[in-house]
């Protein structure tokens, strides 16, 4: 039985989060087959996937993606709090 | 900041990661992982002390680290903990019932026979073309702004740290049934405010000529 795109939608979500049964396969690998738009759907939540984890990985030195910087109040902070804790740590020298 | 080199970040510390180094740590881990944080938790002051909090605990466990991994890849791992705590003590309290019914959200794209309303055009995002595009990130972040925080936060979790479900569940404290239906509408929404606005930014910015 064909199940209806809204299903289909439904089940090229699951499959990233969850096995699927084989029915449930079935179902979908027979209705994308059979439909453009949600071939397209799926298609486009691979694209997403991707240019999520392209944003927020570190690695990824994409010219374009947004690279704040700790701002130099907090470096300050940060470094006073590690020198102290330092000397805590290590009372003797 | 004195290193401020882009390809600075990726360069081990001196050469030797076997042992620690406390006092360069600000200078050259302190924007590496508070860029981390604040992709996470989008709060700076949040993002500010989550870094803080991982530096403590690492001169803490100083001792711990064995110089397996670099120093930077070590602090990391102790910021990623510090994430998912923070996720795990927001998570108390706050009401599943709002994250539970898509119908209404399914309703604006399927009809009531469950065929789309708006097509999906496989043309409309191709990631490579993207990239490289300063506008389009500016819409990205735009969009992962319009997603519900714990929506968000399971999003994270599942796409950019490949958590397995119960491990999510665990620190959301959320159902898997409930989990599948907020990463489900997070899929689509995105999806959908992407289409929606990077199409409406091209109509008015033609990207540049092809050839």
């Amino acid at each position: 039985m064909m199940i209806n795109c809204k299903r289909a939608a439904e089940l090229s979500c699951a499959k990233l989060d969850r096995p699927l049964s084989i029915g449930e396969t079935m179902q979908l690998r027979f209705h994308i087959f059979m439909c453009r738009a949600c071939k397209g759907f799926q298609k486009q939540n691979e694209a997403l996937l991707y240019l999520f984890d392209q944003r927020f990985r570190e690695s990824s030195k994409l010219p374009g993606t947004p690279r704040p910087e700790l701002p130099p109040n907090a470096c300050e902070r940060l470094k006073q709090i590690l020198r102290e804790a330092e000397s805590d740590h290590r009372p003797s020298e | 900041m004195s290193q401020k080199d882009a390809h600075q970040d990726d360069l081990p510390v001196c050469g030797t990661p076997s042992s620690l180094d406390p006092s360069t740590w600000v200078d050259q881990h302190g924007d590496v992982l508070y860029r981390y944080a604040l992709a996470r938790v989008r709060r700076p002051d949040v993002a500010e002390d989550l870094v803080q909090e991982t530096f403590l605990s690492a001169l803490k466990s100083r001792d711990s680290f064995q110089g397996r991994s670099t120093e930077r890849t070590w602090l990391t791992g102790i910021l990623r903990h510090k994430v998912l705590d923070h996720y795990r003590s927001r998570s108390r309290g706050i009401p599943e019932a709002d994250t539970i019914s898509h119908e209404d959200w399914l309703g604006e794209l399927f009809d009531e026979k469950g065929n789309w309303i708006k097509r999906p055009d496989p043309q409309a995002i191709q990631p490579e073309s993207l990239l490289e595009r300063e506008e389009f990130w500016a819409i990205f972040q735009g969009c992962i702004e319009q997603m519900t925080e714990r929506a968000r936060e399971a999003f994270v979790l599942r796409v950019v740290e490949s958590e397995d479900v119960e491990t999510i569940c665990k620190t959301l404290e959320i159902s898997a049934t409930n989990l599948y239906v907020i990463l489900f509408r997070a899929r689509t929404q995105m999806r959908h405010c992407l289409t929606l606005k990077w199409f409406r930014a091209q109509d008015l910015q033609p990207p540049s000529p092809k050839g």
